[in-house]
């Protein structure tokens, strides 16, 4: 079992004096487990990272067998972790593909975690939005119509997402079918900060019965008042309007419930929290490492407390030209040298590296899918650091690495880079490199996980893809 | 001025025929009414028709919908700075608004994440407004009593928030939460009032667009006449991005907004309004995607100076000369060749004009032979280019895509990759290299040669004669939509081209009414589009014309019934 520190040594006052009132805006902590398909009884959890631009398929994938493969250097920081893994080739984002052909692979996050189908969308370019709901937002749905709910529906974060204004590369999580030509799309949430004051910001209300204690109470007697007030307006609001918008009035009324339960649903003791470097910028390229990694913390101990069991990360809108990778040496620095595409976004870096290229291309553009597999590297630890059970977390996680492209040069969707990690209660068989030949859709990925995290489905988005990819388990 | 045909079907036409001998265009992105207004049943709409289209249009595909959508982020913070004068920018709390198919802002569904945006804003707002309640309503609560002025600020207050006047039954509803917030959670009066206030600004009333219901039993599509405070908020948002005044509130209130020619009154006076520079502003920014000179980057050894001072003044110099055009004679002629400039000394060192220092803005006249019109000022210029060097695609694919409204393919799969720059020559000499490629040369030969045009200026938008030994060539050819090809020397030509080409006029009318529809044009809105496109052509292209045009049609008077409604 994980450890639940005492709550007291967090300070509540640091919050509200740190951030005003609406730091009080109070997460609800529950301690207890909610039962689950994992080992032992123990809850499972689904995280997805997605990281862009594909990879050089030469330099990705491992060399040798099923059992006895060999890590290549861009993955070889997974190598602690072989028996863990499942290295997933041979998939193609087929309901993207087979929709729209003339669709470059920028524009399949949409499919990545829905499966498709997405729905048409002109914004300066031929794209899809996101039409149906995405895996770890079916899985949290379940969960939480459930005797498995958790007192955060899921964490749904990015880098920097606000800097995309397209909507077709801005989101992989859907809450359900787009409404009009707007996805409905649970907030990406940029602000780590934010994110650590939701998940650990208050400690409930088991407090001293001071003067502190009386001002979150009211606030919160406040917070009621007004959502309950908003809430009766929006439920006459719709009743009057056309279909298109009365589903846009009760998408915003769902969310005033929300708010309302959240309030309602205080106590219980806080998990642990991790540290989180108060002066990380979440807007500034140069944090964007930092930014990272205190996303996996974040989701670390969010899991390891059962504050919720799904999370979807989002490392770049589909483009990336905003990552720059300063902190990997001067030659990805951002100053540019004064030649001609200054290797400075990762986007670029990608069409570089992936053809026409030199050799320092594409060592550059392996380093940072290096990067990348390293800070996934990290994650697996992390997961592997908290002991639960006879095990640790790790084993009752399913965790994704997924590219939203093969060869980004050429904007491929065809073989995939996905890894898994951890057997998800034992339900996957890990240590494998999974060869299955001949482009498979990558859906059969989805329902694996999907089942594997006592949600299960014959199959996931687009129906004709199948059922759960043979092999996983 | 010779003013050209109204547009007919040749303009819609031409561009695609091209895309098929080019293997390029999708086709044309805007109608200026063209093909659909012929037989929509006959516009009407228009300043001197009286009370001739006060009925509602019988046809009912002569307007078009108007789904709900809430306010945006700059709508909602020029609102909260007119209805409370409060120092608290409440964009700090939302997320920006992505770009909806119309190419402008769209506020994204109200998911959990979003309400929760909401609510912290309207409590920060909320908390600093308390503090001045006797600026929002003039109530004295020692002769009046507390409750009655709870009472009056629903009612007064809650009028211009949601600007419309409340029923009894809504100033009930306030006052149920002044009342919970004394009795149940033991407030005193400022901060109950505080509550009621947060509780306005989290309602979808003030968030909202919101409309009348229509009648019990409509049809789809049937036409529905705006009441005069949806049609004063309409025309306010509009016309100055945030809430109607007092006046247009009196308006709506007196049944002036009831026929054409009161809509016409007020549009009148709102034109005269120096509040729609908040409108000319947003407009621009989002049309020449001119926020980009606030995010690129350039090549510090390079260009030294190009600092985030530098940044800011290319941008108010561009927008102070957008505001200068449209409140002078407002001709599209103006804005694509006019010389007049407000420069600080940063944008005049770039523009080498001398006796300009420090950070006052000063009124002067650009130099003839380097600068004329909106495209050669160093803001636009410098947000299309790459770190080091210009990027004449861009820029071209810029002009052909939101100036002549075409679209372009995207490059192939792979095309970068393909591509080797090299050093030894020019940029353009590089970028002519792929108008003879099998793969890239259908669309490189049609968006080079505009883009060709921007070569006299710098990455950082400074006049040059020489990229390093190579002599600058800016000339080249502007394929007309008629057929023409029009030769042009540099930028300036090619801007005074584009001024007098139809193509160019349809398109700047298309995306203006994109932005006041904050949706793609409809079928319905065809007979309005079309005349008001007249009208823009009689003013001999004067854009205020065309606001007022598109401000008192009918499809903006009335709109269809939604399916369902």
């Amino acid at each position: 079992m994980t450890h639940f520190h005492d709550p007291s040594r967090f300070s509540r006052r640091r919050f509200l004096e740190g951030l005003g009132l609406s730091a009080a805006f109070l997460p609800m902590l529950h301690s207890e487990y909610a039962r689950g398909g994992g080992i032992g009884g123990l809850p499972t959890r689904f995280a997805a990272i997605v990281w862009p631009n594909g990879v050089l398929h030469d330099a990705f994938w491992p060399s040798g067998g099923e059992h006895d493969f060999v890590l290549s250097e861009v993955l070889s920081g997974l190598e602690p972790h072989r028996d863990h893994i499942l290295i997933l080739d041979d998939l193609d984002n087929r309901a993207m593909m087979d929709q729209f052909s003339n669709y470059g692979g920028h524009a399949s996050l949409p499919y990545m975690l829905t499966g498709g189908p997405g729905k048409y969308k002109h914004a300066g370019e031929d794209l899809a939005i996101g039409d149906s709901i995405s895996l770890d937002q079916y899985i949290a749905d379940e969960y939480q119509a459930g005797s498995e709910a958790t007192p955060f529906h899921s964490l749904v974060m990015g880098v920097d997402n606000q800097e995309e204004t397209k909507t077709p590369h801005k989101y992989i999580s859907f809450s359900g079918p787009a409404i009009g030509d707007q996805p409905n799309a649970p907030k990406v949430e940029d602000d780590i900060h934010a994110v650590f004051t939701n998940l650990f910001g208050g400690a409930g209300d088991g407090g001293d019965g001071g003067e502190l204690d009386e001002l979150i109470a009211k606030t919160r007697a406040e917070r009621r008042s007004i959502l309950d007030y908003v809430g009766r307006d929006l439920e006459r609001f719709s009743e009057r309007l056309g279909t298109e918008s009365r589903e846009k009035v009760e998408i915003h009324l769902a969310s005033i419930r929300a708010l309302e339960q959240r309030l309602d649903d205080v106590g219980g003791a806080a998990g642990e929290p991790p540290d989180i470097d108060p002066t990380i910028d979440p807007y500034r390229k140069e944090h964007y490492d930092q930014i990272a990694m205190a996303q996996l913390d974040l989701t670390v101990a969010a899991f390891a407390s059962n504050l919720t069991r799904n999370a979807s990360l989002l490392w770049s809108n589909g483009h990336n030209n905003s990552w720059v990778f300063s902190w990997l040496g001067g030659e990805f620095a951002e100053a540019g040298d004064g030649s001609f595409n200054p290797l400075r976004s990762h986007h670029e870096m990608a069409h570089r590296g992936g053809g026409g290229g030199n050799g320092d291309d594409q060592r550059r553009k392996n380093t940072v899918d290096k990067y990348f597999i390293d800070k996934f590297a990290y994650f697996v630890d992390k997961c592997r650091q908290v002991n639960e059970g006879a095990g640790t977390m790790l084993d009752n996680c399913a965790l994704l690495m997924a590219n939203n492209m093969g060869n980004g040069a050429a904007h491929s969707n065809n073989r995939l880079p996905w890894v898994l990690a951890g057997s998800c209660g034992g339900y996957f068989r890990t240590g494998r490199y999974l060869r299955q030949g001949g482009g498979r859709p990558h859906n059969g990925v989805l329902v694996g996980i999907a089942n594997a995290m006592g949600t299960p489905v014959d199959s996931f988005g687009v129906a004709e893809y199948g059922g759960e990819l043979p092999g996983l388990q | 001025m010779e003013i050209p045909d109204p547009p007919t079907l040749r303009l819609i036409a031409l561009p695609l025929a091209l895309a098929l001998s080019t293997g390029c265009y999708h086709g044309t992105d805007a109608k200026a009414g063209g093909p659909d207004a012929d037989d929509a049943g006959g516009p009407n709409g228009g300043q001197d028709d009286g009370d001739a289209d006060d009925d509602v249009p019988e046809d009912s595909s002569a307007v078009g919908l108007r789904p709900l959508r809430r306010l945006s982020v700059s709508e909602y913070r020029n609102t909260v700075r007119d209805l409370l004068g409060v120092d608290v920018d409440p964009s700090q709390f939302l997320s920006p608004d992505p770009q909806g198919d119309n190419g402008f802002f769209e506020p994204t569904l109200v998911n959990e994440g979003v309400a929760d945006e909401l609510l912290r804003a309207a409590e920060a707002l909320a908390a600093a407004a308390s503090e001045r309640l006797d600026t929002l309503d003039d109530c004295d609560e020692l002769s009046a009593g507390e409750r009655t002025c709870a009472e009056s600020f629903a009612r007064n207050f809650g009028r211009r928030a949601f600007r419309r006047p409340l029923s009894d039954d809504e100033i009930s509803e306030l006052l149920a939460v002044y009342d919970h917030a004394q009795q149940a959670i033991e407030l005193d009066h400022p901060q109950a009032m505080r509550v009621v206030l947060t509780a306005i600004l989290a309602s979808p009333k003030f968030l909202y667009h919101w409309q009348l219901p229509g009648r019990p039993d409509l049809d789809d599509g049937e036409v529905i006449k705006l009441d005069g405070y949806e049609l004063a908020a309409r025309l306010s948002y509009f016309l100055w991005s945030t809430m109607p005044d007092d006046t247009l509130l009196a308006a709506a209130a007196s049944g002036g907004l009831d026929t054409a020619a009161g809509v016409s009154e007020a549009v009148d006076r709102m034109l005269d309004d120096e509040r729609t520079r908040d409108t000319v502003r947003s407009f621009h920014s989002q049309w020449l995607a001119l926020e980009g000179i606030d995010s690129v980057t350039k090549d510090p050894t390079l260009f030294p100076e190009f600092d985030p001072d530098l940044r800011r003044s290319m941008r108010e110099e561009i927008e102070q000369f957008v505001e200068h055009v449209i409140e002078g004679d407002a001709r599209v002629r103006t804005l694509l060749t006019d010389r007049t400039a407000f420069v600080d000394g940063r944008t005049a060192t770039l523009y080498d004009l001398p006796g300009v220092e420090g950070d006052l803005l000063q009124q002067r006249e650009l130099n003839a032979q380097t600068r004329g019109g909106l495209l050669t000022r160093a803001g636009f210029i410098a947000g299309l280019t790459n770190p080091a060097s210009t990027n004449p695609p861009r820029a071209g694919h810029l002009i052909f895509e939101r100036i002549l409204c075409r679209t372009v393919a995207p490059p192939p799969p792979g095309a970068t990759e393909s591509f080797m720059f090299d050093d030894s020559q020019s940029t353009r000499w590089n970028y002519e290299q792929l108008e003879s490629s099998e793969e890239c040369g259908g669309c490189h030969r049609v968006v080079n040669p505009m883009g060709f045009a921007f070569e006299h200026y710098d990455a950082i938008g400074r006049y040059r004669d020489t990229e390093g030994p190579h002599p600058i060539d800016s000339s080249g050819t502007f394929a007309a939509a008629s057929g023409d090809q029009i030769p042009f020397d540099d930028l300036m030509e090619l801007s005074a081209i584009l001024a007098e080409d139809d193509e160019a006029l349809t398109c700047i009318s298309n995306r203006w009414w994109r932005f006041a529809l904050s949706r793609m044009e409809q079928d319905g809105d065809q007979p309005s589009i079309a005349d008001a496109y007249t009208q823009f052509l009689d003013s001999d292209g004067d854009i205020r014309m065309l606001l007022g045009a598109i401000a008192k049609s009918n499809t903006f008077r009335f709109r269809a019934a939604e399916p369902g409604e």
